[in-house]
């Protein structure tokens, strides 16, 4: 297939390791990684990108315009692709459908597929907190009702708005919407059983590729090079919050070093559907760690 | 010219070309959507058809029938149309174009701090001499702008309801005269460094790095455009000083971004 490739994901769920893997899996060199040149293409919301496809400013447009021209915008692009035979793969991070609007992320019959990456939320959280220079307790919270990014109304930002919803409601987002063609990437199965998940996904981009290439290229992405990569050149998509620190640990099940007891429970709490969904909790409602996780059918995102 | 309020047609022949989601174009004319404001029809440079949505304010209207709809316009005029601000030194003009939210309208107005005067924003007409034209004496300003430039909202009105952007009108601050383009800038940013770039182009990345400016690039597929744009880009590009200028993405520092660039010009004209 061509077209459109979406890597989706609410942040800090290891959508720039994905897109570092993809890039070491597509390029010549991977000594030649360039954290502020993957090969990847953007992000959806990129003002730049989907003005190259108005015939107008988006800057003159309202947030309930943009939401309209959005999708039109994605199936011009997939159609594109598609003419071309050409690949793209864009970074999201919207949820596939406004929770306070309704209105869609991409149009129904845009050719798509997407990688849904996840990570237990209770380690979402300390890690959202470092990236927005924010409380756990701020990150939690947010975590379990609607947010946006980007979205001021007072000045122009290189963003257009990203309205996400709460982590659950975006996980169900681009799960439960057969349109989306998912393919569910679960963050700690990237770290515990790295060769099965990377080619799974590698094989739902609908890439050409062999195991040993994939082996190559998990090895030249693995946390500790991409953080010297960090240190050596900057990462040019880090909030200048993470103060040179967008890598930061790179660990899972951290979090009962991390959250307070009240916030643990809050976040099972909120999440307590798409976290007995995923695996994440069972069905005693305690937390499973990375290592104990059992498989999910990533055509669903549900224990097997 | 004649702009006239009436019905442009949905479904449109195969004998239109889409260019994008939102606009056609066949012969000398033009189909431009603007999704729950109005669809414009433009013919030879000379008539517009404007079929507002029921109920859309004025306003909304006239934001891109000022913008889009004028540019495609000159464009069939035979003029070369750029994404930027046009600003007087001396006489001659500056031109500084970049990306969307880069800060070209915050530019235009710390420029009007300095007692420059503006010849244009956002839309910047360049004639067959190389020459821009007068465009309209206002700035569109976001909010946050204005407050960094002290300068009042509360007077001035929205460009659309509902949006935090306003028209700042200009008076003696507004250029009338049509004046030579001498200096182009293209304007980027820098995650990396809190400190200014500057580097002069020259040879052949002269009409790329001037081609990044150009307003509403796909417009460059209505018929005969692309063509003359080649022919006005490179007449142009052997007229001007051209640069590209980087600014520290963490802190705008208009004035030292302003200070930067009346540099580059002063140096230039000293080296002669």
């Amino acid at each position: 297939m061509s077209g459109v490739y979406w890597l989706a994901s609410y942040p800090k769920s290891g959508n720039t390791w994905f897109r570092i893997f993809l890039t070491n899996l597509l390029g010549e060199d991977e000594d030649k990684l360039d954290l502020n040149d993957l090969t990847t293409d953007s992000i959806a919301s990129a003002r730049g990108l989907v003005d190259m496809y108005l015939a107008f400013d988006s800057a003159d447009l309202q947030f309930k315009e943009i939401a309209k021209v959005r999708p039109r915008v994605y199936e011009w692009i997939s159609r594109e692709g598609v003419e071309k035979n050409e690949s793209y793969y864009i970074k999201v991070h919207d949820a596939y459908v406004n929770e306070k609007t309704g209105d869609r992320f991409a149009t129904p019959t845009t050719q798509q597929k997407t990688i849904y990456l996840v990570r237990n939320p209770l380690d979402v959280a300390p890690s959202y907190a470092h990236h927005n220079g924010s409380t756990i307790q701020d990150a939690v919270a947010t975590m379990g009702v609607y947010s946006a990014l980007s979205r001021s109304v007072k000045r122009q930002q290189d963003q257009l708005v990203q309205p996400m919803g709460s982590w659950s409601f975006h996980v169900e987002s681009w799960l439960d919407h057969p349109e989306t063609n998912v393919h569910v990437v679960r963050y700690e199965d990237m770290q515990m059983r790295p060769l099965e998940t990377f080619l799974g996904a590698a094989r739902h981009l609908d890439i050409d590729t062999t195991e040993d290439r994939v082996r190559q290229a998990i090895e030249a992405s693995k946390f500790d090079k991409i953080k010297s990569k960090e240190k050596e050149s900057g990462f040019r998509e880090a909030p200048s919050s993470s103060q040179g620190n967008f890598f930061r640990q790179g660990k899972s099940d951290t979090w009962d070093n991390e959250l307070t007891e009240e916030q643990q429970a809050k976040i099972l709490t909120d999440h307590r559907d798409v976290m007995l969904r995923l695996g994440y909790m069972d069905a005693d409602g305690n937390p499973v760690s990375a290592r104990d996780l059992p498989p999910i059918n990533p055509a669903t995102g549900r224990i097997i | 010219m004649t702009i006239t309020f009436g019905q442009v047609a949905d479904e449109l022949g195969d004998e239109w070309t889409k260019i994008n989601p939102f606009s056609r174009t066949k012969g000398d004319e033009i189909i431009i959507n603007v999704p729950d404001v109005a669809k414009f029809h433009v013919t030879a440079g000379q008539d517009v058809i404007i079929d507002p949505v029921p109920d859309v304010d004025e306003a909304s209207i006239r934001v891109f029938l000022l913008g889009s709809v004028f540019g495609a316009i000159l464009y069939m005029r035979d003029n070369m149309v750029l994404h930027g601000n046009a600003i007087r030194i001396g006489d001659e003009i500056l031109v500084c174009g970049g990306p969307s939210g880069i800060g070209k309208s915050t530019l235009t107005a710390g420029f009007i701090k300095r007692g420059h005067q503006v010849l244009a924003d956002d839309v910047v007409v360049i004639n067959e001499h190389g020459a821009a034209i007068p465009g309209f004496p206002r700035i569109k300003l976001w909010h946050d702008a204005a407050e960094q430039l002290s300068i009042d909202t509360d007077p001035l009105t929205r460009i659309r309801p509902k949006m935090n952007k306003f028209n700042l009108p200009l008076e003696d601050q507004f250029c009338t005269e049509t004046l030579p383009v001498r200096w182009v800038v293209r304007l980027a940013k820098n995650r990396d460094t809190d400190e200014f770039k500057a580097e002069k182009i020259e040879g052949l990345s002269r009409f790329t790095v001037l081609s990044r400016n150009l307003y509403r690039p796909p417009f460059m597929k209505m018929e005969g455009v692309k063509a003359r744009h080649l022919k006005r880009c490179t007449e142009l590009a052997g007229q001007i000083d051209l640069y590209a200028v980087t600014r520290p993405d963490r802190d705008f520092q208009l004035d030292g971004l302003i200070d930067h660039i009346l540099g580059l010009i002063e140096d230039e004209g000293q080296a002669e």
